[in-house]
């Protein structure tokens, strides 16, 4: 019984989710309240867990989730089910709808609707660097964070001018941790 | 070939921290620049479609590209194989996350990781959109719409009101519907204020000469 309300729950969130991962935190949060014996402290932990281990941040709440309520099964269930209708909708669309992509009508709106999902991007990468920069609950600013920044900025910029391109992003990223753990080191 | 799906999207799966948006400058080194399997304008619809459908962006790109190579088994592989890293690595850590948390060591590197995540999504969301200034016939209404989006995004996300984000993209859709309206009794008009979506411009029988602007 457990299996088929986690995967309605689950279903539902991965209908309802627009716009990616950050949406879907917030609607599971929703859902998840009060379901099974989840307090809010381990609530806003998992989230913050979801966000920063390896994998899409909803399928880790999905699983996370999943797994705190029903076991290994849970877990699967809730990631198929959160994925079921992106999958269903995408596969529609491709078969279905791909065609007219070169109308004009629809080009006039790719027009107007990529930068606007740009923009969304950017933003989210903007609020997420701010949260990381205000650690403190006084508002504060994060002197380690800014170091861990500008060593990233620095390593990027000397990689893009000797080699003409971007560090790629697997790179970045085990940079970031890196230099997460030796900044942590000092003082 | 469904090997190398699977395996490019297991990789995927297991760097993407921090979510899809990061995920996206992945998916890019993979397909679009190293194996040119998806060309950059089609990546940028792909975003598109894959912003504008529910569910995680995650699921939607794979799925998308999936399809793409390989059919309906491609689709298959390819979200499995998204998805395999984060079912196994999550479930072994809940068993034991409270633990994990404690190690300071783990927060510092998370938080590093966390830091280098907002960098890249940053990164990558300003060079889609400096493509996509490159291809765009009306610039002004390109950067328009980047900014106006842009500060809403902000606004509400300090303000702490809940604006899903898909009001912001029907909002787009309807802006760019207007747009082609706008472009078709333009050009009736001689076009003098056509933003050039030159692709299959239909004759116009009626040539009707009084529009009032």
């Amino acid at each position: 019984m457990i299996y088929l309300i986690l995967f309605y729950k689950f279903l539902l969130v991965g209908l309802f989710s627009f716009g990616g991962g950050y949406t879907a935190i917030a609607l599971i949060k929703e859902s998840m309240q009060g379901f099974a014996d989840i307090g809010d402290g381990l609530l806003s932990d998992l989230i913050a867990i979801s966000e920063m281990t390896p994998g899409p941040v909803a399928i880790n709440m999905a699983t996370f989730f999943g797994t705190k309520t029903g076991g290994p099964i849970g877990a699967l269930i809730a990631t198929f089910a959160i994925s079921l209708p992106a999958f269903i909708i995408i596969i529609l669309y491709i078969k279905y709808l791909k065609k007219y992509e070169n109308s004009s009508l629809i080009k006039s709106i790719y027009t107007t609707v990529r930068p606007a999902c740009f923009a969304i991007i950017l933003s989210v990468g903007i609020v997420l660097l701010i949260e990381n920069m205000s650690l403190n609950e006084m508002g504060t600013i994060d002197g380690k964070a800014i170091m861990i920044l500008i060593i990233i900025i620095l390593a990027d910029t000397i990689y893009a001018v000797r080699t003409k391109k971007n560090l790629p992003t697997i790179p970045l990223i085990l940079f970031g941790g890196l230099f997460g753990f030796m900044v942590g080191t000092i003082k | 070939m469904l090997l190398k799906l699977f395996s490019k999207f297991f990789k995927i799966g297991l760097f993407t921290f921090g979510g899809g948006y990061a995920m996206i400058s992945i998916v890019k080194d993979e397909f679009v620049s190293k194996e040119k399997y998806v060309s950059d304008e089609e990546f940028m619809n792909l975003i598109a479609v894959a912003e504008a459908t529910p569910g995680p962006i995650a699921i939607n790109m794979a799925t998308y590209i999936g399809y793409k190579v390989k059919g309906m088994i491609g689709a298959i592989v390819a979200t499995i194989g998204v998805v395999l890293p984060s079912l196994i690595i999550i479930y072994i850590i809940s068993l034991f996350i409270i633990e994990v948390l404690k190690i300071k060591v783990v927060t510092d590197i998370f938080i590093g990781i966390s830091i280098a995540v907002a960098y890249i999504i940053i990164r990558t969301a300003l060079s889609l959109m400096r493509k996509e200034m490159t291809i765009s016939d009306n610039k002004i209404i390109t950067s328009i719409v980047f900014l106006a989006v842009l500060i809403i995004a902000l606004l509400t996300d300090f303000l702490s009101i809940n604006i899903n984000v898909i009001f912001l993209i029907f909002a787009s859709i309807i802006l760019g519907i207007i747009i082609y309206f706008v472009n078709k009794c333009c050009r009736k008009n001689g076009g003098e204020n056509s933003t050039g979506n030159g692709s299959g411009s239909k004759e116009n029988i009626n040539g009707s000469k009084e529009v009032t602007r």
